[in-house]
């Protein structure tokens, strides 16, 4: 591959939706934290930076307006690495930061890095902070290997990791139709401007995944119909209409495509209930969740997703658009539809995949969705060994959904910690 | 390591309530600590980022309103001494000001007093643009202008009280809207007849007044009247 070919790149399917949703309040952000068992020294890490953005061109960008679309090109400034603040995730600027799409902070053991969702998705920033953290730890003096989340700095950044994986994949002829209806959302008192209230739960995992299996379902399912259970109940309290209740689920498709690209490649998927239907039991909703989930998570189901996303962005009518009429456009419609589908979102990054030499020198890994608009539970899975930990955002004060879901799990006999930026 | 008595969980060390329930931590055999801010989990400060303020865009707003009045008024003395035509533009500026700009100085929503002001501007736009420089207007201002501007000002200021003593139903609001107009054109006609020899403003005022009080009478007997609604929804679903 010619070295000048990441000089400047489209922006992927997915990412064409983040710009035009960007406004001066809230940002589509979501952060990836590493809790290492030492402090963290912050020229150091500022050096591990660099490095790590000459392996990761995707990352190393700034955000520019076309005529027709945005596009990223290489971002020539330095990088700057920030300490750590109460309210993470707050919104991104394209002209701040020297033009950076993600910040990298410190604080104490820990190193994190927000990341506007436009460059990358879950997979691709844990693959971002692993290999700044990898080499971190390689300027420390230890001995740290490449190998699964972990890039080889030495190396040159492969085609495969700058693919734009929606346009390589999509190949479906089945059409898909998507409809989805506004749903009940558990709303409260609104934090501040610019804040957004953190609760992680740090539990085992082997602890959860015996609990779930002996449900017969897999972790985030197990997740899924807890948020649901308690939307659900929760809205038999407050309303009288009953509402769907609805729990969006981001699924990272390289599981079902042979790409490591480290740009976008994810899709949400929703499960729903009708509360109208009847009463439900929480064996029921764990049944509801699971089927559906099952029935759409397999590779023909999200190409037809995927291929029907690409035709919305591939219209000749809707191509030749100026920008300032399809940010509107993307602005209207997020109005519409975005959060308004959805009760909760549930994102699950799964295993971090990283050398044992490397493991040694980590306590855990930390996943933020980042604040959203409307729904109180955006919560974020992530873990490393036996540390699972599960994060909650919420844009309102009130804690009775956290409260509610970790204390559930308690009952269940999985042990739960708590760390927040409330208290 | 510390638990919550209420939640079961287990707690941070530097936590000083429950995250969950906020339920005080204390921990006989583990005096709390002032923790270093470095080992507490988060960072404790905030940034908040830059925004646009209002009373600077306020500000601009008014920059750019005053040239031209400026010029108008430069020129009106100058070149066109004719008549003060330029005190027309200068007093519309005004009541725009009053009206869109100022609300934006305040730091928070103060409605009695855009309510106010308003309708002090309203009084005097009328006054400086239709009365001043007329002979024998002030009589008309006194007995029907200021009269109508002021009523309608009252009913405005009867609404902003009833609606924010308590959260009203949407067909109450309506309900009272309409009884508003009904007042209104009535007082009007009154004033147009008796003030300023309109004729037949009375009879047109009374029978606006009558079909909005026939409208808000409607409204709320079905709001009051269970079998009304039931019969409404039945002959009229979509």
């Amino acid at each position: 591959m010619k070295k000048n070919n990441f000089e400047w790149f489209k922006l992927d399917n997915a990412a064409k939706i983040f710009p035009g949703q960007n406004s001066k309040t809230w940002s589509n952000v979501f952060r990836i934290g590493v809790e290492l068992k030492e402090r963290v020294d912050p020229l150091l890490l500022k050096k591990a930076l660099c490095r790590t953005l000459q392996r990761m061109p995707c990352f190393n960008v700034r955000i520019k307006a076309g005529f027709f679309w945005y596009y990223f090109e290489k971002n020539p400034n330095d990088p700057l690495v920030l300490e750590d603040i109460k309210n993470i995730c707050y919104r991104v600027k394209f002209k701040e930061n020297g033009g950076y799409l993600f910040r990298v902070f410190y604080h104490g053991n820990r190193i994190s890095a927000d990341v506007f969702h436009a460059i990358s998705d879950g997979y691709g920033n844990t693959v971002f902070v692993s290999t700044l953290v990898a080499e971190y730890l390689r300027l420390k003096g230890y001995d740290i290997p490449a190998g699964g989340m972990v890039l080889d700095t030495g190396a040159q950044p492969t085609e495969d990791e700058m693919l734009d994986a929606y346009t390589r994949f999509a190949s479906s002829k089945a059409p898909y139709n998507r409809r989805d209806k506004a749903v009940y959302h558990a709303v409260g008192t609104k934090t501040g401007r610019h804040m957004c209230n953190y609760t992680v739960g740090i539990m085992s995992f082997e602890q959860v995944h015996a609990v779930s299996k002996g449900y017969g379902v897999t972790i985030t399912e197990f997740f899924a119909a807890i948020l649901m259970d308690i939307h659900y109940r929760k809205q038999l309290e407050e309303r009288k209409k009953q509402r769907e209740v609805s729990v969006q689920i981001p699924v990272n498709l390289r599981k079902f495509f042979p790409t490591n690209t480290l740009r976008n490649f994810v899709l949400c998927l929703r499960v729903k209930m009708n509360p109208n239907m009847g009463e439900y039991t929480f064996e029921e909703i764990l049944k509801l969740v699971s089927l559906q989930l099952r029935l759409v998570n397999d590779e023909k189901t999200v190409n037809s997703m995927m291929t029907q996303n690409l035709k919305i962005e591939q219209n000749p009518f809707a191509k030749f658009f100026p920008l300032f009429v399809k940010n509107l456009s993307v602005a209207l419609t997020f109005l519409l539809t975005g959060e308004q589908t959805t009760s909760a979102l549930l994102s699950n990054i799964g295993a971090v995949d990283i050398p044992d030499e490397m493991k040694e020198h980590i306590e855990k890994y930390f996943f933020f969705t980042g604040p959203g608009k409307l729904n109180g539970a955006r919560c974020g899975v992530i873990t490393l060994g036996d540390k699972l930990a599960f994060t909650f955002s919420n844009c309102y004060d009130e804690t009775d959904i956290e409260r509610e879901f970790f204390t559930r799990l308690v009952k269940m006999g999985v042990h739960v910690k708590i760390e927040s930026n409330r208290s | 390591m510390s638990y919550c008595v209420n939640c079961g969980v287990e707690l941070d060390k530097s936590a000083k309530k429950c995250a969950l329930c906020g339920t005080r931590v204390i921990n006989p055999n583990e005096p709390q600590k002032k923790q270093n801010a470095e080992q507490t989990p988060f960072s404790e400060k905030t940034f908040v980022p830059a925004e646009i303020k209002r009373r600077f865009v306020a500000y601009v707003i008014t920059m750019v309103m005053l040239i031209p009045n400026i010029v108008c008024t430069f020129i009106n003395a100058i070149f066109y001494k004719g008549g003060f035509w330029s005190f027309y533009v200068s007093t519309t500026s005004f009541l725009l000001w009053v009206v869109l700009v100022f609300p934006f100085y305040t730091k928070k929503l103060r409605p009695y007093l855009m309510w106010f002001l308003d309708t002090l501007g309203v009084c005097a736009y009328v006054f400086f643009f239709f009365v001043m420089g007329y002979e024998g207007k002030e009589k008309w201002y006194f007995s029907t202008a200021l009269p109508i501007i002021l009523a309608a000002s009252a009913l405005i200021l009867f609404y902003m009280l009833w609606v924010k003593s308590k959260k009203r139903h949407w067909v109450l609001k309506l309900l009272f809207v309409t009884a508003d107009v009904a007042v209104f054109s009535f007082v009007c006609g009154l004033i147009l007849e008796f003030g300023s020899n309109v004729r037949y403003a009375f009879d047109i005022g009374v029978i606006v007044s009558v079909c909005c009080a026939a409208l808000a009478g409607f409204l709320a007997y079905c709001y009051n009247s269970r079998h009304m609604r039931a019969w409404l929804s039945k002959r009229f679903f979509v």
